[in-house]
């Protein structure tokens, strides 16, 4: 895997476990790309809205924006095609 | 009556079904009892409307006189702000249409039924006798597959229920009908619903507890129908409509007219076209929820070790909005963001629990010492 999808991979975990954290939920050690954000993490409407802000506000940008993205691997290719990104 | 073989169907966690003959003997049951949850709501519903075997079929037949059920209704709003109202039977039946049209319509339920929107597709769906399946609550994939495999052919929910149901990419071809409404439908969402219902109309409403439905459209600007004109006002960008189109509650009227506490913008002034700007100018919309701001604060500052808060919205693609709230300490304070977030969790409904909770220098206020509200 391309170093920096190892870093975008770590700061999106980092982010989900802050939404877990918030919810007093179990925070995950490692997160994998085919993780579904409702099946798998059990995140509801509130916690991909939080994850949404808090991506935004890591990135710069939106992913959830027109489709919710529904898993892990979703996040990362929008945030690798996002306009003038670089990340 | 013969009520066909159509069924209702309960699809969250094991699939379940009773049919309208078992609903029927039910609402006369007076020991009735049902470990499931919604149907439980369902009968209970209907029967405070006074609703029957004899009932529904008269409706089938005539058009819905002699029934003077009502129903007493909470809004959305916060506790200290929430209305009781009265909605009486003809203001709900106002937008229910019984035909043959409509007898093999199978309906996605996403309301509760106790809330005016879930009311009005129960009173819609059970008026034709149509199956009706349980879509709440929205657990993506799974309710993607009900709707599939129930035939769904008519949605009605929140813009917020839409987007989180269609972030699995499925594809509703049998869907014939989608209705938004609680929410400001935008045309990112409007342009997702078309993609994915592609051979559905796509409704959007505009109504609430205290007025039923107002306006319809295919898009996100609203007309006054020939039957409301003299009825609606929009002044200085405010919508306020007649008291003769509210349902009972004590409304605070000017000049004989309520505001909603809608902001409009008139895109078109002849014939008269509008967007709905935001919803309730003194309330947050977070899924579809009215969230008063200031009640969180009030709830917040009943800790000791807080001098000051605002609370605000950031606006997302998921839920409209999100709550937040900044936190100014007191100097000697030692208290954790975790320890308030739980006091708040104990004190409030989730959606007004402020999710992202930040600790500042300084709360920004006016000249005249009010707090600058974002």
């Amino acid at each position: 895997m391309p170093h920096h999808q190892e870093a975008l991979e770590a700061k999106i975990l980092q982010n989900v476990n802050t939404v877990l954290a918030t919810g007093q939920r179990t925070t995950l050690q490692q997160i994998s790309r085919q993780a579904d954000l409702v099946e798998d993490l059990q995140f509801d409407s509130l916690d991909l809205a939080e994850l949404s802000v808090r991506l935004e506000a890591e990135f710069g940008v939106n992913v959830f924006v027109g489709k919710i993205p529904s898993t892990v691997n979703d996040i990362i290719h929008r945030l690798e095609s996002a306009p003038h990104k670089e990340f | 009556m013969k009520s066909s073989l159509k069924k209702l169907f309960f699809v969250s966690g094991n699939q379940f079904s009773i049919s309208y003959e078992q609903l029927f003997k039910d609402l006369e049951r007076k020991d009735f009892h049902h470990d499931l949850e919604v149907y439980s709501s369902i009968v209970k519903s209907l029967r405070e409307l006074g609703l029957n075997h004899r009932t529904i079929d008269e409706w089938r037949h005539d058009s819905p006189k002699g029934t003077s059920g009502a129903f007493e209704l909470k809004t959305s709003g916060t506790t200290s702000l929430s209305k009781t109202i009265n909605v009486r039977m003809n203001h709900l039946m106002r937008n229910v249409i019984v035909t043959s049209n409509h007898m093999d319509d199978v309906w996605g339920l996403t309301y509760p039924v106790d809330r005016f929107a879930g009311l009005q597709v129960l009173l819609q769906a059970v008026s034709n006798l149509n199956t009706i399946v349980d879509l709440t609550p929205n657990h993506g994939i799974a309710t993607s597959a009900a709707i599939m495999d129930q035939k769904v052919t008519h949605l009605s929910g929140t813009p917020t229920y839409y987007r989180l149901l269609l972030r699995t990419g499925e594809v509703f071809p049998l869907v014939t009908q989608v209705t938004s409404g609680g929410e400001c439908l935008d045309k990112p969402t409007i342009d997702l619903l078309r993609q994915h219902f592609p051979n559905s109309k796509i409704k959007n409403i505009f109504g609430s507890t205290e007025t039923g439905t107002l306006f319809t459209s295919t898009n996100d600007e609203f007309g006054i129908p020939e039957k409301l004109k003299g009825k609606i006002s929009l002044k200085d960008g405010r919508l306020l409509i007649h008291h003769s189109l509210l349902a009972d509650f004590d409304a605070e009227l000017e000049d004989g007219f309520y505001f909603t506490g809608d902001l409009v913008k008139i895109v078109n002034e002849c014939p008269i076209r509008f967007t709905i700007q935001s919803r309730n100018a003194n309330f947050i919309s977070v899924a579809g929820h009215k969230v008063d701001p200031e009640k969180i604060e009030r709830v917040i500052m009943e800790n000791d070790e807080i001098a000051e808060t605002l609370v605000y919205a950031i606006p997302n693609p998921v839920t409209g909005n999100l709550i937040a709230c900044d936190l100014l300490k007191k100097p000697d304070s030692s208290i954790s963001i975790d320890k308030i977030r739980g006091k708040l969790k104990s004190k409030l409904r989730s959606h007004e629990v402020p999710r992202i909770i930040k600790c500042v220098d300084s709360i920004k206020q006016t000249d005249t010492g009010k707090k600058v509200r974002r």
